[in-house]
């Protein structure tokens, strides 16, 4: 299980593509080296796509952890060739647990009810509240019309807030090969939208 | 290679040099704007991760909001200015006592509408909620200047800021109409200038779901109101057309097209006087522009704008005015040809249009490809469909056995046959919102499409449809030709034949059904 220390396990600068060959050849400390890399990412990144009512700090660790856990049991089948790559995977297998874990526990909303049709409002995400529901869907239906570096770089700009000299040295990129990619995909991806109204 | 000018935007923003100018940008499509506003939810959302929000002085809570101060008030509510410690910004917040007033009533058809109503010009809405006998929904807080008080302020605008104004408000309408919903009360003050430069439409307070028919009040604030809806009949996409081209002669001109004291008075000037053309009252507009706005005032709804988004296309045709005098006798046979088509357009009934493109969709985004253009296995297809009438469209090709298929209308898949007027419709679809697209395959040296567009069903067409419907469709990201449904193994031309229907055929419907063959060349086919 993954858990979080009292000390902080210091991370030296090895790129993720080598974590991830050490961890698929049962170097323990790599794994959780990954984990200690991207759960305060993740965990950011979760805590704008969890519902109001999951929305508690702990249950949002949970499910991060968990997720994060599961994803790294299972790097034998991982073929990232860069970290980038590596945290979009980590973002869709977190997307899937999310979804998974609000079926599960589906219930019906605390407070008053409108009525049916406003009942999406009493449990969206933070993402869905400012963004809206079917704008996140367009959006998400739109990333996947792109190709998968694309989606990477979006993603990690976009979803995790990252700037491109940050991008540069996930996807393994000079500064300005990451600020034309996300350029790109940017503006491919706007298209995408605009074509959905 | 030359740099697109929204990419070198954008690469502005990649790079951190400075913010990107949206509006340029979205000049070129709302999903620009659409973009912008996803980015800027993830971003708050990270911010307001990394801190804990402060207590604030405030008012009286409302649910997980603090209230602040009263901003408004008026005959659907008060508002004020809250502060919503979930999403960790300020909010427009509207509250009433719940009863069962007619205003109660708006102010829940305001949510619903907001609520199905997510697009970049129109206010986002955040939640609605009845606490302790009040109802309250909160917004978005726009930050900037109604329209009308920049007009009364600054004066008239220039014909471009207008061109893109009505761009954005066309994009806003769209998506209303689209939801089934009637703004009902557009005009100056409910169209707010963000400090940004996006135009946002707000106060959606009359809006109302226009296909449940008429409403026995009159809606709308005097001198915005179209004609049809002071005689009492119900509002509907056209009225708000009217409305909103009441807005813009109002920011070209700085007056009404009409005016009148009260309702009646408004009707009889409507009725009485026609309007002074935007171009008479002020030269310096574009013709095309001013010509737009013109018909988008018509008395009569049919002579309007079939669709806002014909409206739309009018306003942001960017060919110069100057470009079509060449000659003087060019000149004479283009002025003789204005005058022919506001003729017919005074004289004819509604007329029959309809608008269609086909898009490619590859690495490189969405593209359109008119007939004799160049597809690539693997690129996805799709075909764009406005029409001014309800319309039954069929969508044939042929496959590799050159075999005609019916690729649309397909069983389960939405839309369906008839097809509503002033809508935006993309083929081949969705089912359960996952939109679909043709996957065009290797093998072939062509693809060969048959478009058919008629106001009556075609039953020669959908009987074969019907006759090899499929008992389900797979659910996947895209439609490949294989899962479509082989109505004949007989050449899609000899198939269309043997049903009286091709191109010269078409004359023989009486302008009832119209009919367009696309080829589209493989290059490097095998």
């Amino acid at each position: 299980m993954v858990t979080t220390r009292a000390q902080p396990i210091p991370v030296p600068d090895e790129p993720t593509s080598v974590l991830i060959a050490q961890a698929q050849s049962g170097d323990t400390l790599a794994r959780e080296r990954l984990a200690s890399r991207y759960l305060p990412i993740l965990r950011r990144w979760a805590h704008g796509r969890m519902p109001a009512r999951a929305r508690d700090i702990s249950d949002t660790d949970d499910i991060v952890q968990i997720a994060l856990m599961r994803a790294i049991a299972r790097i034998d089948d991982i073929q990232a060739e860069s970290s980038g790559a590596f945290l979009a995977y980590l973002r869709s297998v977190l997307l899937n647990h999310i979804r998974d874990e609000l079926r599960r526990t589906q219930r019906r909303p605390e407070g008053v009810e409108l009525d049916e049709e406003l009942e999406d409002f009493n449990n969206p995400s933070l993402i869905e509240e400012m963004v809206g529901l079917d704008r996140l869907r367009a959006y998400e239906r739109a990333l996947t019309t792109l190709t998968r570096r694309q989606q990477e770089v979006v993603i990690l700009h976009v979803e995790f807030g990252l700037d491109h000299h940050e991008i540069a040295a996930e996807v393994q990129s000079t500064p300005d090969g990451a600020r034309m990619l996300l350029a790109r995909a940017l503006s491919s991806i706007a298209r995408e939208m605009g074509h959905e109204d | 290679m030359k740099t697109d000018p929204v990419t070198s935007l954008l690469e502005a923003k990649a790079a951190d040099e400075g913010p990107v100018d949206w509006r340029r940008a979205s000049d070129r499509g709302g999903g620009m704007r659409e973009l912008e506003q996803v980015v800027r939810g993830f971003r708050h959302v990270h911010e307001s991760t990394r801190t804990s929000p402060a207590p604030r002085p405030h008012l009286f809570d409302f649910g997980h909001l603090q209230v602040i101060a009263k901003i408004g008030s008026g005959a659907t509510g008060d508002v004020y200015r809250a502060y919503d410690r979930n999403l960790d910004l300020y909010v427009a917040l509207k509250l009433r006592r719940a009863g069962a007033s007619a205003a109660t009533a708006n102010l829940l058809d305001e949510a619903r509408c907001l609520a199905k109503v997510r697009q970049a010009n129109v206010v986002n809405i955040y939640g609605a909620a009845l606490i302790d006998g009040q109802i309250g929904i909160w917004m978005e807080l726009v930050r900037g200047s109604t329209l009308e008080t920049l007009l009364v302020r600054d004066g008239a605008f220039d014909a471009d800021d207008v061109r893109s104004i009505g761009v954005e408000l066309c994009r806003a309408l769209e998506a209303v109409h689209r939801s089934g919903f009637v703004h009902g009360d557009i005009k100056l003050q409910n169209i707010m200038r963000e400090d940004g430069g996006r135009t946002v439409l707000l106060d959606f307070g009359v809006a109302r779901d226009f296909r449940r028919g008429a409403d026995p009040f009159v809606s709308g604030t005097l001198n915005y109101v179209a004609p049809e809806v002071l005689r009492g009949e119900a509002a509907t996409p056209a009225s708000d057309q009217y409305s909103l081209g009441v807005a813009l002669y109002r920011l070209l001109t700085g007056r009404f097209p009409h005016d009148g004291e009260d309702y009646n008075g408004l009707l009889a000037h409507q009725q009485k006087y026609p309007i002074v053309s935007v171009s008479k009252v002020a030269p310096h507009v574009p013709r095309r522009i001013a010509k737009a706005i013109d018909r988008s005032l018509s008395i009569d709804p049919a002579q309007r704008f079939g669709s806002i988004k014909l409206f739309s296309a009018q306003l942001n045709e960017t060919k110069p005015a100057r470009a079509w005098f060449g000659s003087i006798a060019g000149a004479a046979v283009l002025a003789m040809a204005i005058i022919a088509i506001a003729l017919w357009q005074r004289q004819a009934p509604a007329a029959w249009e309809t608008h269609l493109q086909f898009y490619r969709i590859n690495a490189e985004g969405r593209q359109p490809v008119d007939n004799g253009g160049t597809l690539v296995p693997g690129d996805r297809l799709v075909l764009d469909f406005q029409t001014t009438k309800p319309t039954y469209l069929y969508v044939l090709d042929a496959d590799a056995g050159h075999a005609a298929e019916l690729l649309f209308p397909k069983a389960e898949m939405s839309p369906a046959n008839p097809l509503d007027a002033g809508t935006d419709y993309t083929v081949p679809g969705t089912i359960a919102n996952v939109a679909y697209k043709w996957k065009i395959e290797k093998g072939l040296a062509s693809d060969e499409f048959v478009v058919i567009a008629s106001t009556e069903k075609l039953t020669q067409l959908d009987d074969a449809a019907s006759a090899h419907a499929p008992n389900s469709v797979t659910r996947s990201a895209t439609l490949v030709p294989e899962n479509n449904i082989a109505v004949d193994r007989s050449t899609l031309t000899e198939f269309l034949r043997e049903r009286n229907i091709d191109a010269a055929s078409a004359n023989a419907f009486d302008g009832r059904l119209r009919y367009w063959r696309f080829v589209f060349p493989h290059p490097h086919a095998d």
